[in-house]
Formats: structure tokens, sequence, C-alpha cells
């Protein structure tokens, strides 16, 4: 697939390497000519130096024969005025970052079809919907549902005194047989682990569990964690994760949000309805004490800075708050700030890039996930007509080393992926794949 | 100071109450009460006087203003005009000295209906309308008029409608101020028109329907009869019900409400306040009614009847239940003071900036406990601007100095203390006649307070209707030294 990026930053560098490790052909646009070098020198892709607007630089990478446009800038402008070039320039699909979540309304989508923008992509907004969706669901660090919730993702940090640590997959099932779900991946220091029935789980892993919605419960219990309910939540950082997270949290739960900035923080008070906006600086500790960080159940750190997201998080789990996520921008921080005993890392990079995943994976891609902490990835595919997994039951499967199965549904009905299960035309698959196999098992139900 | 300017709007609305008087006159003629001479003599005299101005003393103005010209101009229009409109009477004969006279025109302009007329059944017809009139005039705002008719005027319209209008703070219906304002008329007018209509149908006669429509849709409350309109039929008293309880409401929005604008029709809150204190103030009443004895279902009737006036500050009122339990009395003071929307033809201090002084000191309690945090005072999920709430502020003290200072004035002509404070109270928020004065004892008649109270109670009326702020700006010093 020849795909073309526009970026002017991380997110689009992140996009480019992900990418090419899925063997697609990557071309990089972008006005940095430093960061371009860099990343020529370190990965396969085609770089060119310019402005995405230009006609010239586009003809330049070849709009005409691309499959996918991603314009990924940090102005929304920009990016809508490229991938309308793009469209009439003949690109096949164009998917746009956007800022403005107004944009993302049903009634606006078909305007921006029209102008040539196919898709947008909000990496605020999901990561706040991330946010809201891990505070409703406090045990999961995260989680993610497949074909409209009929499947679900969880992932859960084992504490040591598990009741499951030191058991195997085998004894698992054994254990409770009633537990209707599949354990898909283990993260282990930084080590991503495709079980088999024999792998034991050991405290600090970050189990990686598909099942249906209504398990939750069950795997709550069996893995000896607590739901918590989550009446306060303080935000730290009021940029626009923390504006959109407010924004869908404030009238389920009392919400205080602190900003540095106080012209920002008197939009913010303008903008949210029951919200408490606090001016002040996230990093002074006897302030988020003042406003009741203690009493809080939920610290979401989402400032511009990922240290202080980091260590601000850190304070208030030492404070006893029960649920923390904070927003890193630097992948490689991810890793640790999870060891570290931060519940949940948010990342508009791994966001993004999994979203526009779904648009490149071939044959018939539903959603796609990409996790955090681990470079794997969770797609949902539908077997096609003439894949040569209907033939033959999953168990004989030429499944690659890394990869799994992970669910299957079938019509309105979920199927834990047993080794003598038949798929057929038109099943949903569930696959957690590392990226080096990911084409092979697109492949496989292509 | 534009002079020339201030003379020709002058000018212009001496010509509009000249040609507002023919009406009056025709009446006159066809009954043969005997006021044609007097009100012929008062539209000659208007027609001679608007003349001057316009074309003699206002000749060749240049239509420049500027903050100062437009308070001056809201203030020449609000002072000359009724005084001018107190010619009438004084003519005709109908009231006898100038006191009265200017009294009786205050109260029509500035939508009062305090009257000192004793018996309204028995002043001519022609008198009976031009009162009616007085009221439909100043219910929009004299200078809304003015606006209107000066196209010219442009960008100085703009500040003439917020020294009038300085209540509302609201998007205009169309980005040309004379065609939001001529739109605020068709719709003023075409609601009266209605009204005229239903009265006609319910069997009034053609006079009555057109005075009563002209005070209910003005929120004025000049009555046709000695006692109110207890002599009315109960289909009258309902339709007159409904009809003030929407005089109550923003004019902007009867008009995109009745012009089927449904997408302009966004959040209203203070239209929600105003139909749910309407609603909960006349059930209350009505309780209170039924249990000191009086029927199940005059209790409800009076009860809509009377709050819908009270809450508007219309100020009609029926014969209604002789015993008059606490709890309604407490009810129709607090309603009175409140008043109507903003941007309505009702007086009062507006639900609107009582909401948002109560969101702000919300707000501000809130700040008590959490020194840091950022508020915003939002009304239909919109910012007001801080000095906004401090002019609102500003307004409601005024609005007490006013009452107070009003009410030390009666009580100094010799009216007792609780008089003193129903009367200032009803008159600067514009109600005029309320049956609460009637039942704290004092005789509803303002024809027997001595001349110093109803001087007292014109400039009430004045302040309230204006809403302060145009009428002081006027006679503060600031406004005089930087005088060029």
């Amino acid at each position: 697939m020849n795909i073309i990026i526009a970026g002017d930053g991380e997110v689009g560098v992140h996009l480019a390497q992900s990418l090419t490790e899925l063997e697609h052909n990557i071309t990089v646009v972008d006005p940095h000519s430093e960061l371009l070098k860099r990343l020529e020198s370190e990965t396969d892709l085609l770089t060119i130096v310019g402005d995405s607007t230009s006609p010239q630089v586009l003809r330049d990478a070849n709009v005409g024969d691309c499959d996918l446009f991603l314009s990924v800038l940090h102005e929304e402008s920009i990016n809508l005025v490229t991938c309308i070039l793009a469209k009439k320039m003949k690109a096949k699909k164009t998917v746009a970052r956007i800022t403005n979540a107004e944009l993302l309304e049903p009634r606006h989508r078909e305007m921006f079809r029209e102008l040539g923008v196919d898709e947008m992509v909000c990496p605020e907004r999901i990561a706040a919907k991330e946010i809201t969706n891990l505070l409703n669901n406090t045990v999961a660090t995260e989680f993610f549902d497949f074909s409209g919730g009929l499947l679900t993702m969880y992932v859960l940090r084992l504490d040591d005194d598990s009741p499951v640590v030191g058991h195997s997959v085998k004894e698992l099932t054994q254990l409770h047989p009633d537990l209707q779900v599949r354990v898909a991946a283990l993260l282990r220091r930084g080590e991503t682990i495709i079980p088999h029935s024999d792998t034991d789980f050991r405290g600090g892993d970050l189990a990686y569990i598909i099942g249906r919605a209504n398990q939750v419960e069950n795997i709550n219990r069996v893995v000896g964690k607590e739901a918590v309910n989550i009446g306060r939540a303080m935000i730290a950082g009021g940029g626009r994760i923390g504006r959109y997270a407010a924004m869908t949290l404030e009238d389920k739960m009392r919400i205080t949000l602190i900003e540095e900035d106080r012209r920002r923080a008197e939009e913010l008070s303008a903008q949210l309805e029951k919200t408490l906006v606090i001016h002040g600086d996230a990093t002074d500790i006897a302030l988020l004490k003042e406003e009741g960080l203690q009493a809080a159940d939920a610290f979401i750190g989402v400032t511009d800075s990922s240290e202080t997201n980091v260590l601000t998080c850190l304070h208030a789990k030492r404070l006893g708050v029960k649920r923390t996520i904070a927003l890193v921008e630097n992948t490689g921080f991810i890793d640790i700030s999870q060891d570290i005993g931060i519940d949940t890392i948010v990342n508009k990079k791994l966001i993004t890039a999994s979203y526009i995943a779904r648009f490149i994976v071939k044959g018939a891609a539903v959603s796609s996930k990409w996790l955090s902490g681990t470079n794997a990835e969770v797609i949902e595919l539908i077997v096609g007509k003439w894949s040569s997994a209907t033939r033959k039951p999953i168990g004989e499967l030429d499944i690659p080393q890394g990869a799994t199965v992970g669910g299957v549904i079938r019509g309105r009905e979920t199927l834990l992926p047993s080794r003598e299960l038949q798929l057929q035309q038109g099943d949903k698959v569930v696959v957690f794949a590392l990226p080096k196999v990911m084409t092979r098992m697109a492949r496989l139900f292509e | 100071m534009n002079y020339r300017l201030v003379a020709r709007i002058a000018g212009v609305l001496l010509l509009v109450m000249a040609v507002a008087l023919t009406a009056p006159l025709a009446v006159s003629l066809h009954c043969g009460d005997g006021a044609q001479y007097g009100l012929a003599l008062s539209a000659v005299v208007m027609l001679a006087g608007g003349l001057l101005l316009r074309n003699i003393v206002g000749r060749g103005a240049e239509y420049a203003m500027e903050a100062r010209e437009s308070f001056w101009i809201t203030a020449v229009a609000w002072i000359a005009v009724p005084l001018c409109g107190s010619v009438p009477y004084l003519f005709t004969g109908v009231l006898s000295t100038f006191t009265d006279a200017a009294f009786e025109s205050f109260s029509g302009f500035t939508t009062t209906g305090s009257s000192v007329v004793a018996r309204p059944e028995e002043i001519p017809r022609g008198v009976l309308l031009w009162r009616a009139i007085t009221q439909w005039m100043g219910g929009l705002g004299l200078i809304l008029f003015v606006v209107a008719l000066l196209k010219r005027l442009n960008r100085g319209s703009l500040q003439l409608y917020a020294a009038e209008f300085s209540g509302t703070q609201q998007r205009k219906l169309h980005p040309h101020i004379s065609k939001s304002v001529s739109r605020m008329w068709r719709i003023y007018t075409l609601i009266t028109v209605v009204l005229v209509v239903l009265l006609a149908a319910a069997g009034n006669g053609w006079l009555d329907a057109v005075c009563l429509a002209l005070s209910t849709v003005s929120t004025g409350g000049f009555m046709t009869a000695q006692y109110g309109l207890s002599g009315y039929s109960d289909l009258t008293l309902a339709i007159l019900t409904v009809f003030m309880f929407l005089s109550g409401v923003n004019v902007a929005l009867l008009y995109n409400l009745f012009t089927l604008r449904w997408r302009r029709l966004r959040v209203n809150h203070e239209f929600a306040l105003y139909t749910g204190l309407f609603l909960f103030a006349a059930a209350s009443c009505a309780v209170a009614f039924a249990a000191s004895g009086n029927g199940v279902g005059e209790s409800v009737r009076y009860s809509l009847f009377h709050i819908a006036s009270t809450l508007s500050t219309c100020g009609f009122y029926t014969d209604g239940p002789s015993h008059w339990p606490l709890w309604t009395s407490a009810v129709t003071f607090l309603l009175m003071l409140c008043g109507a929307s903003a941007g309505s033809t009702g007086g009062g201090i507006k639900l609107r900036r009582l909401m948002t002084l109560s969101i702000y000191l919300r707000n501000y309690l809130t700040r008590m406990v959490h020194p840091h945090v950022v508020f915003s005072v939002k009304i239909d999920h919109k910012v007001v601007a801080g000095d906004y709430v401090n002019k609102i502020f500003g307004f409601v003290f005024l609005y007490i100095c006013f009452i107070i200072g009003g009410a030390f004035m009666l009580t100094f002509s010799g009216q007792g203390i609780a008089d003193a404070f129903c009367y200032a109270a009803a008159n600067i928020s514009n109600l005029g006649p309320s049956p609460l004065i009637n039942s704290l004892g004092a005789n509803l008649d303002y024809a027997m307070l001595p001349s110093l109270a109803k001087w007292t109670l014109m400039a009430l009326m004045l302040a309230g209707r204006l809403e302060i702020f145009a009428l002081l700006a006027i006679v503060s010093p600031s406004y005089w030294r930087s005088r060029r």
C-alpha cells in the first residue's frame, strides 16, 4: 500500500515508523529537514522536505498513486487543506488530524467528504474518551470494545497477591470453568508473551484478556480486583484532552480542573457547566491538597509536560488516590511509568496510530488498537470468502509465532476460539499480533 | 452637543404624537363627547411645535451622534414627550391641574398605569383612547420609535437603542438596527391587533377592546372603569391573562416564536424562570386564597389573573377576594420588584438581572472555599461579561436607593410608611395600581396625593422605565464636566 504522511513532528514520525514495520511504502512530507534526515537514516522510507499545502510538493510525493493520505500536522486547517488538495490530485483516501471535535459531528460528515476529507481523527478527543472509559471501568488499565461491545479486551495488571499468580493458563480454565475468556497476551517487563496453556501468571504482569462484556465481573473476581466507584476526579491541565474529559465526565462526577494559564482557565469556565476550574500550577502540591486531592478518587494528569503528569500522578497515588491516569507523550517513558505504579498511560501518538491503522490493514479490518506498553496490536478482521482459514479448524491453521486469535464473533454471537472451532466466511476474528506478523495474519483471513 | 439633532428628534416625536391624536379626535367626533375641540387644539399645537423643531430649529442637523447625545436624546424624549402628552388632558378639561395632567401622561408613557382619573367611564371616549395610546407608544420605547423612523441615524441608533434597552444584551434580530427595531414593532403591533380582535369577539365593544388591548400589550394598566375590570366577562379576563403573560416575555423571543423561526429558539432560562415563577406564584396564591375561605374556582381564576398582572407589571385588577392572606401580599410585593423578562415591555428589576446576580453570588460563595477558582457567569450557556455583572450590581443598588428615597419623599408628604414603600415600589416597577396596595388599607387613589408625592412618583416611574442609568447619566457631574 502506498501511503503518504504529511506531518510536522512526532505523530507523523511515529506513524511512519510503525507503518514501515507493516511493510507499506511510506512517503513522509515534512517541513523539518533535520527530523526527516534522522527518520530516513533509521527507517526504510522516502522523505520529502516541504510544505504539504504546496501542489508541487504533493506531486513530488507522487500523490496520484497514493492509496492513503494521512495529514497529521498540528494545525487543523493545514491538514484540511492538504487533504482537499491530495484528494483533488487523485489520492484514494484521505485522513486529516483535527483538533476541533465539532467537525466530527455526523451532520458535517458529508460536507467534508464532498470537500475531499474522507476521515478525520481527533487524537485529543479519543484520548479523552479513553480516559472516560477508564474511569467507568476502574479495574482495567485499558480496555477496548469490538463489534459494538460484543467482545471486549481488558488489560489488567496482576497484583503480587492476586489469586491467579503462580497458576498457569490451563489451571485457570480448570479452576474457573465458567470464566468465558481468553488470555491473549502477557506483558512481562517490556516483553510481549503470547501465552500457551502452560504459561504461568506472575505478579506485575499486564494481562490482555479478551471476553464477552458481561464477563467483567467474573474477571475481576478471579483476578482479585475490586471495582472502585469514582465520585470525584481531579484533572490537571486544561488542554483539549482535559477539556473534553471534563465535558464528558462532569455530569457523572464532581470534577476539579487545574489550569495554569489564567486566560485559558477563564475560557474553560465558560465552556464547562459544572466543573470547578482552578487557576494554579499543577506541580504545586499544596494547591492540589487544598483543592481536595486526598478526597479525589481519580487523578488525571494531562498537562503539556509528561514529567509533570507522571510526578503528580505518583504523588496522588501516594496520597491514596485510587486511580491515576497520565498523559505521556514520550513513548520511551510509557513502560517505566507503568512500572512505577501509574495505573494508565495515555499517549496521543499511539492513539492516532491505532485509529489510523484501521484504514491500512488490507482486507476488512473493522477496528484496531495499538496497545501502550507493547508494540503489539489487536485488530478485528472479517474472514473473507476465499480465506484459507475457512478450510481447517483453528488448531490446524498456520498461525505464526507472535500472534493469536483472541475471539470470534459470528452474527450477534461470540465464540471462544477453541482448537476445534471451524471459522466461516463473514466471521469477525479478533487477532492479537506483533507488527512483524500482522500482515501475514491479515492475509490468512482475507 | 449636537442640539440640532436633539431638536429634530424631539420634533419627529411631536409629529408622531400629533398623528396619534387623530385617532382619539375621530372617536370624539364620532361619539360627540365634547372633547373634539380640545383634542384638535392639542393636535394643532403638537403639529406646530413638531414642525418648528424638526424643520426650523433642527434644519440641516448632522446625523452624527456620540454617547452623550444618545443619553441626552433619550432623556429629552422621555421628559418632553410625556409633558407634551399632558396637553390633551388639560385642553379637554378632563384634568384641571398641570400636576395631575403630567402625572397621568407620565404614568401612561412609562406604562405604569397609575391614574388620577377618578371615574374613567365618565371621561370623554376620545381622551380615554388617548390615555391608552400613550401607553402603547411608551410600551416598546419612545426611542425605538425614533430609531425605526430615522433610518439615517445608522451608527447612532445602536447607542440610542443601548441607552433605552440596557437590560437585554442579546443578539439583534437583524444585522441592521433599524430593521431589528421595525421587526419588534411589527410583532408588537401584530399581538395588539390579535388581542383587539379576540376581545371584540369575546363580546366587548370596539373602543373597550382597543383600550384594553393597548393597555395589556404595553403592560401599562390603565383601566376603563373605576373598580378595575370587574365588569368584564370571564372569557375577557381569561384572554387578558394570557396576553398579560405574553407581554412579560422578551419581544425578540416572541418574534422568533410567532414568525416560526424555531431554529433560533434556543435554551432560554429566563423564559423558563418566568413561566415557572408564574405557575408557582399562581398556584401558591390559589391555595392561599382557597384556604382562607374563598371558592376554589374563584381562587384559581383570580390568582392566575392577578399573578400575570403583577409579574408582567401590567397592573390590571378585578374585584377579588375581600380577605388577602399574608402569603399573597408577600408574593405580590416580591414579584412586583422582580418584574418581567428583559427586553419585554414590562418593568421591574427584570428576571435576567436577578438570575445573573444569583449566579454571581453563588460563585462568590464557592470562591470563599476555593480561593483559586476561576468562574464565569453564564446565562443560557453564554458568558456574561464581568463589567455587565458590575453594572447590574450598580443597577440593583440604585433601584433600592430610588425605592428608599421615593418612600422617604412620600412619607415626608404625609403617607404612612408602609403605603409609601408600596407606592414607591409599585411605581418604579411600572406596575401602577395593584390590589396589594388596597389590601394594605391604603385607598388606591392617586388623585388624593399631594403634588410633591405625585412628582416623586413621576420621577420613580421614569427611573424605572429608563432603567435608571440613562436618566442618571445626564445628571451626573462627569457628564457635564466633559461637555464640549
